[in-house]
């Protein structure tokens, strides 16, 4: 049975790769049909314009220096795997300063409230002079049902 | 001796360029001078392979650094039973098929939106001439039509010139898959390239007997 004429086929005709009796066959077959004819001449211009217009995108494509890209990357000291500790090691790298910054401003306004409050001789405790907080006024126990403890406290 | 035969430069013999073998012999010493020469001996042939992968795209480059990085990392295991040329060709191939999946993954709903746009049926009859720059943009557009399985036939087949059965071991593909493969590529690409090949080619003779 005769085999139909494959794209293969076609290829290793136009390379002149077939052995001698399958390319008779072939150029018999070429001679009594235009449509063949055809494709043959369509598979070579494809192959033609493929080759033609990837070599000018290729040469487009390549940026100078790969091989020293290459070789650097070759040279570079591999990366070493990284694990959870390392995770947090960097994090707290990371929040450090912005704790420290936090906490000396934190002071600064500490020191600044006391220092208001001794200048201006506030009648409040420590700690409310510390936080900056407003004395403890009498509607204020009352509001916060704060009066038995306040009266509680007294000696 | 006359001081004119002082002046003539003595023909000098240029060296011939080392062999491939004798460089990878280098390399394997831990020369890496010889492993530029061989990057820079191949990078052309490589980039062509990886072009018709890929397209022009930004990803050229770092594929075809990772070729040349995984060639340099698997030449102990590299026989020497297929030439430079074609072992480089099968990673750069296997390489680009990686990154047409990965794409495929992320963008897959829309490839294939463009894939059904790519077909140019409907190119009047009588539209001018295909001009070299359009002709190239038809091609591109042809090539990035094919499944990437199409696409690596069509690479190496038809672009670097391998034969079926070369391009059936270096695809780790059954022969007869490379011809079906082929075949149906040859189709998909004649479908789009048909306006060109109609301004190039004469119409077919029909017969008056």
């Amino acid at each position: 049975m005769k085999r139909p004429t494959t794209t293969d086929h076609l290829l290793r005709y136009l390379e002149g790769a077939l052995p001698s009796n399958e390319a008779a066959r072939l150029q018999a077959e070429l001679k009594a049909s235009p449509a063949l004819q055809r494709e043959l001449e369509e598979l070579r211009l494809t192959q033609t314009v493929l080759q033609q217009t990837t070599a000018g995108d290729a040469a487009q494509a390549v940026k100078p220096f790969l091989a020293d890209r290459v070789l650097r990357q070759l040279n570079a000291p591999p990366a070493a795997e990284a694990t959870l500790d390392d995770l947090f090691a960097n994090l707290a790298g990371l929040f450090r300063p912005v704790a420290f910054a936090s906490l000396l401003l934190m002071l600064v306004l500490a020191s600044y409230n006391i220092y208001l409050a001794q200048q201006y001789e506030a009648e409040t405790t420590f700690s409310e002079s510390l936080l900056a907080l407003p004395p403890l006024s009498e509607e204020a126990v009352y509001d916060l049902d704060l009066y038995d403890l306040q009266m509680n406290n007294q000696p | 001796m006359s001081t004119l035969s002082l002046l003539v430069p003595l023909p000098l013999s240029r060296p011939a360029p080392p062999s491939d073998d004798a460089l990878l012999a280098r390399v394997r010493q831990g020369d890496q001078d010889a492993f530029r020469v061989l990057v820079e001996r191949y990078e052309e042939t490589v980039t062509v392979t990886v072009v018709s992968m890929l397209g022009r795209t930004s990803e050229v480059d770092d594929v075809l650094q990772e070729v040349f990085i995984q060639f340099y990392r698997s030449l102990e295991r590299f026989r020497g039973d297929a030439s430079v040329r074609t072992y480089l060709k099968r990673i750069a191939i296997n390489k680009a098929l990686d990154v047409l999946r990965r794409r495929k993954r992320f963008f897959g709903r829309f490839l294939s939106r463009d894939d059904d746009d790519v077909h140019l049926n409907e190119t009047a009859p009588g539209q001018e001439p295909v001009e070299a720059s359009e002709r190239k943009q038809l091609v591109r557009r042809a090539i990035a039509s094919l499944p990437p399985n199409y696409r690596a036939v069509i690479t190496l087949r038809l672009i670097d010139g391998f034969s079926t059965e070369e391009a059936a071991q270096m695809l780790n593909i059954p022969y007869g898959t490379v011809l079906s493969r082929l075949n149906r590529a040859n189709q998909k690409l004649k479908v789009i390239l048909q306006p060109y090949f109609d301004e190039t080619l004469p119409p077919i003779a029909t017969s008056t007997d």
